[in-house]
């Protein structure tokens, strides 16, 4: 399976919530998905997400200018985005449990099938 | 903060790059541009992409690093992302455009009406519909090839100078056009009726210019 089409709706959640914590801009927001163990993520394919959650209107951007730059901008959560971690919360623990249940505990591991063989002969 | 901001911001935070990195950022800059998207919302991911690259420069990374192997595929997710252009920015942008073409054209003909009087110089109704179309679609059309050349490997230095040749000589189209195009219903213009009709599209195009 593509890894990073299982991963692209999990790191909308992952990024509203990073985002709930604290105001963040992009690379701060990038090491803070990397400390935490999301290690798939590359720096650059954070913008294409943010641009996505910006146009449904769940987080909105303050550019922030300095004189002699950085010049960054701060992403905080609307009201519609907090909702929309509230739910992605929820859904998550049911579908992670029964997803845990059925990879892990029943016919997930690769040698099960070894074993339907090996009963077949 | 203004697109216009946006834009200067760029130029002199661009500075900041590395040769090897500005020219993989340009490519980036070049494609959004290039795009049908809104031209704020445009600027304004640019210059954070342009600030993040800074950032990683300064950690001795790289803009391959940052942006990946697929630059091209990139830009397209972020181009998709980005919201469109509206119908008005489309408008002004077009309006624009052939404006300052149309001025092109009648102040040349003003002023060849004033020089050399003799020659009756004057031009047809055909000759304008000819100049609007080419117009409208020259600008997509060369958006279109440049974005296909951004990312392939290597451009070779002949295509370069085409490329700018073409650009240079790109306000002669209009010219060519009264050459090439048969007249028929020609506007029997005086120097007067030229010279305003200039005049106006100028004021339009200055306007049309303050409202992008």
């Amino acid at each position: 399976m593509n890894k990073s089409q299982m991963l692209k709706g999990v790191l909308e959640g992952c990024i509203l919530a990073v985002i709930e914590e604290r105001p963040t801009y992009g690379y701060e927001l990038y090491l803070r998905l990397t400390d935490q163990g999301l290690q798939a993520v590359s720096e650059g394919s954070i913008y294409p997400v943010l641009l996505r959650l910006q146009k449904e209107e769940l987080i909105e951007g303050t550019f922030v200018k300095s004189a002699n730059g950085p010049n960054r901008k701060y992403y905080s959560l609307s009201d519609k985005g907090k909702q929309a971690i509230k739910h992605f919360k929820q859904e998550w623990i049911v579908l992670s449990d029964s997803v845990n249940e059925i990879v892990l505990k029943k016919g997930g591991r690769g040698d099960d099938d070894h074993h339907r063989i090996h009963r077949a002969k | 903060m203004t697109t216009t901001a946006f834009i200067e911001l760029n130029n002199k935070r661009r500075k900041e790059l590395t040769p090897q990195n500005e020219a993989f950022y340009k490519n980036i800059l070049l494609y959004v541009r290039g795009s049908n998207v809104d031209q704020r919302a445009g600027e304004e991911l640019l210059l954070e992409l342009l600030e993040h690259l800074i950032d990683a420069q300064a950690r001795g990374k790289k803009a391959v690093d940052v942006f990946g192997l697929h630059p091209e595929e990139y830009c397209k997710k972020l181009v998709d992302a980005l919201p469109k252009a509206s119908i008005k920015q489309k408008a002004i942008l077009s309006g624009s455009v052939l404006s300052f073409s149309g001025m092109w054209l009648f102040g040349l003909l003003s002023a060849a009406q004033l020089l050399w009087p003799e020659l009756q110089p004057s031009i047809a109704v055909s000759h304008l519909a000819a100049v609007v179309m080419v117009m409208l679609l020259l600008p997509g059309t060369i958006l279109t090839l440049l974005k296909k050349s951004l990312f392939t490997a290597e451009q070779s230095r002949i295509e370069n100078v085409i490329w700018v040749i073409t650009m240079g000589f790109i306000w002669l189209i209009p010219i060519a056009i009264i050459y090439i195009v048969p007249a028929t219903f020609k506007i029997e213009g005086s120097f007067f009726l030229y010279g305003s009709v200039f005049a106006v599209l100028l004021l339009v195009h200055f306007v049309l210019e303050k409202l992008k």
